[in-house]
């Protein structure tokens, strides 16, 4: 069921196929290897209780309880783990109708969600209405594009994050997408969209260059891709120059695998979406490896450029 | 000479990079939350009185249906109730005057409704999104596209002021309010929000100008059930041949 697709980075190959004096089985040196996982979720819409079983596509489906069992399960068995999500959180459910929003924090806050980005739906209450639940939320949201300096969200939403596990430092930034058209004007008021890649490449560089962080993390409600000239995931994996990592959500798309773009720099970006209502869990697993042996990827990647 | 200016570029990034840490190798997978998957009972806890309190509120019976209703293309009984509630709704209770109103096929997410009790959880389950009612205006040459990709789509609802034909994948002999369409005439209708920012494959709307009326589809339903129901109504509907297949040539 759980079929492993396994994503070796360019980078790593490449080192591989180019130097085989590097052993295959360079994880057995434990000390200068840290791995981390994370786990995500995108337009989780409300979807509290598993799909009903009513015969339909998503019968029994998602769920927030079979969620925490998956993340707790593997929280036992991973030692560093971050779980984020991308955006439309609200709105699909009668729980959203009745409850505005309060129960999908408080399970999230109980899940232990490290951070999220808001989507166009988390508007869908206003910004009232979004200030009111976001009382029961003990993860921050992170959205580095709208301006609300001129409304109340601005006490809440930062601009970026950065967390350091085992010594490796990463940095999150979040994207939302065009409010205008998509979100009546009277919810989401004097909040400014503003360029998602002008912006990316101002956050990413100051999480490389001025908080020093060692992968760099985006929470994108942008949408994967699209025919029309819509900002999309893809868009900015190729405008940027550090951004490793792209979660995305909105376009509500079930990644058999992730895309892998090259950015300005021609390294490569992993984007992934997790489909939506919570039916999957993304996981990235990734492989830090500390100490002063870096020339040798350095190496690795400008063979490649060659 | 390449070589060499690469490795000395390298050689000197590498010893003014503050940072000693990098990843080496990613490994992305998408693990699906299916049926079998155990529960925690802890969040489950959490859960449980929000759950009572939405089942006691869904469970609300506000009319009665008189028969089955299904989906289906190019026009169908479900389709058909849905379209001329918002209709009325927007003519009557709204006072707005529209020549015609439509919702995408999609955006009706049940494929059929039992008769009897109709419960106010079964409207959510029929339009589970909030989405807002946007009146627009345009000319019938824009109208006409917008048929013909409702007709590419095989029939969307549509109110019961409109007819028209699928022919090869067009709209053909199309009447508005029993009078040929016009390409010269500007119409006003309405519609989700949804489609009118471009969705369902309908961008040819995104840059007209609309008003957002701030009302949920949904509540228009509810509100017309409820108002019925006050008035000893119980809900019907029927096929019209509003849109109708022809062979194909």
């Amino acid at each position: 069921m759980n079929r492993r697709i396994f994503c070796k980075s360019t980078l790593f190959a490449s080192t591989v196929a180019t130097f085989n004096t590097i052993p295959l089985s360079a994880y057995a040196y434990k000390d200068d290897f840290v791995k981390l996982t994370i786990l995500h979720t995108n337009d989780v819409h409300s979807r509290i209780e598993p799909f009903p079983m009513d015969g339909s596509r998503n019968a029994g489906q998602g769920g927030a309880a079979k969620r925490a069992a998956m993340i707790k399960s593997i929280r036992s068995k991973e030692k560093n783990v971050l779980l984020f999500d991308s955006g439309d959180i609200f709105q699909g459910t009668p729980y959203f109708n009745v409850f505005g929003g309060e129960l999908e924090m408080k399970l999230m806050s109980e899940m232990k969600y490290d951070a999220a980005t808001m989507g166009n739906h988390d508007f869908d209450a206003g910004i009232e209405g979004f200030m009111k639940q976001v009382k029961h939320a003990n993860f921050p949201f992170i959205v580095s594009n709208y301006d609300v300096s001129e409304n109340e969200l601005s006490t809440v939403l930062s601009k970026i994050k950065t967390w350091e596990i085992d010594g490796v430092k990463i940095g999150v930034y979040g994207l939302g997408i065009a409010l205008d058209g998509l979100v009546p004007k009277s919810l989401y008021g004097s909040t400014i969209y503003q360029d998602p890649i002008e912006r990316a490449t101002k956050y990413e560089s100051h999480l490389i260059h001025e908080e020093k962080c060692d992968y760099v993390i985006c929470l994108s409600h942008l949408g994967y891709k699209y025919n029309s000239d819509s900002v999309s995931d893809i868009d900015l994996a190729k405008s940027t120059k550090y951004t490793n990592l792209i979660l995305g959500g909105h376009t509500h798309t079930f990644m058999r695998e992730p895309d892998v773009q090259n950015n300005q720099n021609g390294n490569p970006v992993y984007i992934n979406q997790a489909g939506w209502a919570g039916i999957l869990l993304g996981r990235v697993d990734l492989m830090f490896e500390k100490g002063r042996k870096k020339r040798k990827n350095i190496w690795s990647r400008n063979l490649k450029i060659e | 000479m390449i070589r060499i200016t690469y490795f000395i570029t390298l050689f000197i990034f590498t010893i003014s990079c503050k940072t000693s840490t990098y990843w080496t190798d990613i490994n992305i997978e998408n693990q699906r939350l299916d049926i079998y998957q155990t529960e925690e009972e802890q969040i489950k806890d959490i859960i449980e009185p929000y759950k009572i309190a939405i089942d006691k509120e869904m469970n609300e019976v506000i009319g009665t249906l008189e028969m089955e209703l299904s989906k289906q293309r190019p026009e169908s009984t479900l389709g058909n109730w849905l379209s001329d509630m918002l209709q009325d709704e927007l003519e009557t209770t709204h006072n707005l005057d529209i020549d015609f109103s439509l919702q995408n096929h999609g955006g009706v997410r049940v494929n059929s409704v039992a008769a009897g009790a109709i419960t106010v959880g079964k409207i959510y389950e029929i339009m589970p999104f909030d989405n807002s009612i946007v009146v627009m205006s345009a000319d019938g040459e824009l109208v006409k596209v917008l048929f013909d990709h409702i007709a590419a789509d095989g029939g969307w609802p549509v109110s019961r002021n409109i007819e028209f034909q699928i022919q090869n994948d067009k709209a053909t002999s199309i009447m508005i309010n029993d009078e040929p369409l016009d390409l010269n005439k500007e119409y006003t209708f309405a519609l989700s929000d949804y489609v009118a920012n471009g969705g369902s494959g309908c961008s040819f709307l995104k840059e007209l100008e609309r008003e957002n009326l701030g009302l949920y589809l949904r509540d228009v339903f509810l509100n017309h059930i409820r108002r019925e129901t006050d008035e000893g109504k119980s809900q019907n509907s029927h096929l019209d041949q509003r849109i109708k297949l022809t062979d194909h040539e």
